[in-house]
């Protein structure tokens, strides 16, 4: 038994003196070898692993090319991060582990909006500010927080886009729908107003609940309603029935606006030719001719092998507004950070930066409606950025 | 209210019942000759209907061909299953429903996981046969007619194994009479290992015809469980025939209060038919009473 405890104070000794060796002349080096620690969780398993991922390659991207050019303030830039599976109480200790244990010098949003609502708490307490890419609910900016900025186009602008459209058109009834849940909800919650606005009328309002499966009954209420346009606060799977049963119910009204299923693409590859001619609302196109867009494009797909989606551009151009905050600031001074990000306005590969300096809430990223036609997604609206007009009448079942 | 619209609608109850039919007709197989209460059931629809979509979508493969297949690899994975997990439970009846409850909800989840690695968790569907044919003032789906004719003629060839064959004789023999089987000299083991595949493999055939209809995700399966058990338990555990009644029962419910009242409502009703079910009728709605 002696033996046995000798060896484990021998080993300890041993252990002790082998993380001296390693970690003493890192403690001693000075600060500025060090490289500056960049801190986030992403949701890299579970339901939403995927767009998770593109998020996390986002960020990844833009540290890879600016260490490529010399880092930041002199010193090179590393990612720290860590694994939330889309779970808002991992993400809060994850934030917590990433401000008290290592001591990052900087963090930035998580993926999703429940995700980073919740990390917005600790953000605040410790005073360090947070540009979120990944939060199109406005709720968490209005909370009284001075810590956090939304890197994305809010929630609510959404359904403006199509609805501009259609007035354009002169069409004037509307049906709308959606998944009874906060994201699509908070999509529909200007509808009332906007239609009073732009004097059209709204014939049909219902949601339906997450998970829902069968859209047939819901698509034939809708058809008796009769109405010009359909708004559909839609997800992918949601917005892929609603299609079908519509199609199925020989249902084609003249304008069919879909949420953000449209802007996936394997809503392509679900519908087929049916997709034609749906809208949907979009943050971003690779066809965008904003700011470093195309390089950014062309970078993103040599370096991870495929094309980006708007998870990787808005979590890329939340890193080109933080580092071009910091390189203002010179140095990491949290305070002075914060009111950096708060005022800035600058180009990123989503369009224009800037908040509101009260709130965060973003008011320079516009949303884009986009379209397929001919089995591609296109641009078309803002006027300003469009790639095509709009084509309109929604065309009928049987013509396609 | 007009007759073309309830006409619409009952088509459209029934036709969704079908696919409803076939999953829980799976389930009740299995249910009747073990008395498993299966909870990773949704598991092996949603397994076969994200492999249908995912062959479909790299190499455009009939469903038709698929369907088959998936159906002998189901067939297998049960059989393996039942030997390796199911068979080792304790055989002392009062407990073996508790701990079959245990093992198929870890299966469950562990299948859950195995998908999501394996197809991610991305939605899936077909686009195959999406359109309608109109006849008269209504419009009937492709895919759903499809769908519940295809299933209809595996219910029948179910239900002449059942009636004609050795084996369903076997089947039906343990699913009845437990004590009885083991005394007429029933290999009860090999049946209950061929239920618990058979079982498995229609619900693998009953993934195929959904993902015509339904979107899903690995996540969707518990949904599909549920359906499945609010079915058999609407019809009668262990009843074939009232099976397809309460597929129907729950099919028209779900059209007709999605239409009336809302889609909320819609998702409740087959739940709350099954409460009213077992308050009124215990024992299913072909169920014999006392039984």
């Amino acid at each position: 038994m002696r033996r046995t405890r000798l060896q484990v104070i021998a080993a300890g000794v041993a252990a002790t003196a082998f993380v001296f060796v390693l970690g003493g002349p890192r403690l001693a080096a000075s600060a500025a070898d060090k490289p500056i620690v960049i801190g986030a969780s992403i949701s890299e398993t579970g339901a939403y692993a995927d767009s998770g991922k593109l998020a996390l390659q986002g960020y990844q991207l833009w540290v890879k090319q600016q260490n490529a050019t010399g880092g930041l303030l002199g010193r090179q830039i590393e990612l720290k991060t860590y694994d939330d599976a889309s779970d808002p109480a991992t993400a809060v200790r994850l934030y917590q582990r990433l401000i008290d244990q290592d001591h990052v010098d900087l963090i930035v949003g998580p993926y999703s909006s429940a995700v980073t609502a919740s990390v917005a708490n600790v953000a605040q307490q410790h005073h360090m500010p947070m540009i979120s890419p990944e939060v199109a609910s406005t709720a968490p900016f209005q909370r009284g927080f001075t810590e956090i900025f939304q890197g994305i186009q809010i929630a609510a602008d959404y359904v403006e886009g199509p609805m501009a459209i259609a007035k354009e058109k002169g069409f004037k009834t509307i049906a709308v729908t959606g998944e009874d849940t906060l994201f699509p909800r908070s999509v529909v919650s200007g509808v009332d107003d906007l239609a009073k606005k732009m004097g059209m009328t709204i014939v049909f309002n219902q949601l339906y609940p997450h998970n829902a499966s069968d859209y047939s009954s819901i698509v034939e209420k809708m058809k008796q309603s009769n109405p010009d346009i359909v708004l559909a606060a839609s997800y992918l799977p949601d917005s892929v029935g609603l299609l079908r049963a519509m199609k199925q119910a020989n249902f084609a009204p003249k304008l069919v606006y879909e949420g953000v299923g449209p802007t996936e693409l394997s809503f392509g590859t679900q519908n087929g030719k049916d997709a034609d001619g749906v809208m949907g609302t979009g943050n971003w196109s690779a066809e965008l001719k904003t700011q470093g867009n195309a390089t950014f494009v062309k970078a993103f797909e040599s370096t991870f092998g495929h094309p980006p989606d708007y998870h990787a551009a808005s979590n890329y151009a939340a890193l080109e507004v933080l580092g071009e905050a910091v390189k203002r600031v010179g140095s990491l001074d949290s305070a002075k950070l914060r009111d950096q990000l708060a005022t800035l306005t600058m180009p990123t590969v989503m369009g224009t930066y800037k908040v509101d300096p009260k709130t965060g809430i973003q008011q320079g990223y516009k949303s884009l409606v986009l379209q397929w036609v001919n089995g591609k997604q296109f641009v078309v609206h803002p006027k300003s950025l469009a790639q095509q007009p709009p084509a309109l009448p929604f065309p009928s079942w049987s013509t396609r | 209210m007009h007759a073309a619209l309830i006409g619409q609608l009952t088509i459209d109850g029934l036709l969704v019942g079908g696919v409803y039919a076939l999953s829980a007709l799976g389930l009740n197989v299995i249910f009747g000759v073990m008395r498993i209460v299966n909870l990773a059931h949704g598991e092996f629809v949603i397994g076969a209907a994200l492999l249908a979509a995912v062959l479909f979508e790299r190499w455009h493969a009939n469903l038709f061909v698929v369907l088959p297949l998936a159906f002998v690899l189901a067939f297998g994975l049960g059989a393996l299953i039942q030997r390796a997990f199911l068979r080792r439970l304790p055989e002392d009846l009062a407990s073996a429903e508790t701990t079959s409850l245990l093992m198929t909800f870890g299966l469950s989840y562990f299948f859950v996981g195995a998908w999501l690695a394996f197809f991610s968790g991305n939605f899936r569907s077909v686009p195959y046969l999406t359109g309608a044919w109109t006849i008269g003032p209504f419009s009937i789906a492709q895919a759903r007619l499809v769908a519940f004719v295809a299933s209809g003629i595996i219910a029948v060839l179910l239900a002449m194994l059942l009636r004609y064959t050795a084996l369903g004789r076997s089947i039906r023999a343990t699913s009845q009479n437990l004590q009885g089987a083991l005394a007429c000299g029933v290999d009860v083991e090999r049946v209950r290992t061929l239920s618990f595949a058979l079982g498995t493999a229609i619900a693998a055939a009953s993934g195929c015809l959904l993902i015509l209809i339904f979107t899903v995700n690995p996540e969707t399966g518990a949904n599909v469980t549920l359906a499945s058990f609010a079915v058999i338990a609407l019809g009668g555990l262990g009843n074939y025939a009232g099976t397809l009644v309460g597929a129907a029962v729950i099919g028209l419910a779900v059209s007709f209060t999605g239409y009336f009242a809302t889609a909320q409502v819609a998702q409740a009703a087959p739940y709350v038919l099954f409460i009213l079910v077992l308050l009124v009728r215990p024992a299913g709605i072909l169920g014999k009473s006392g039984a």
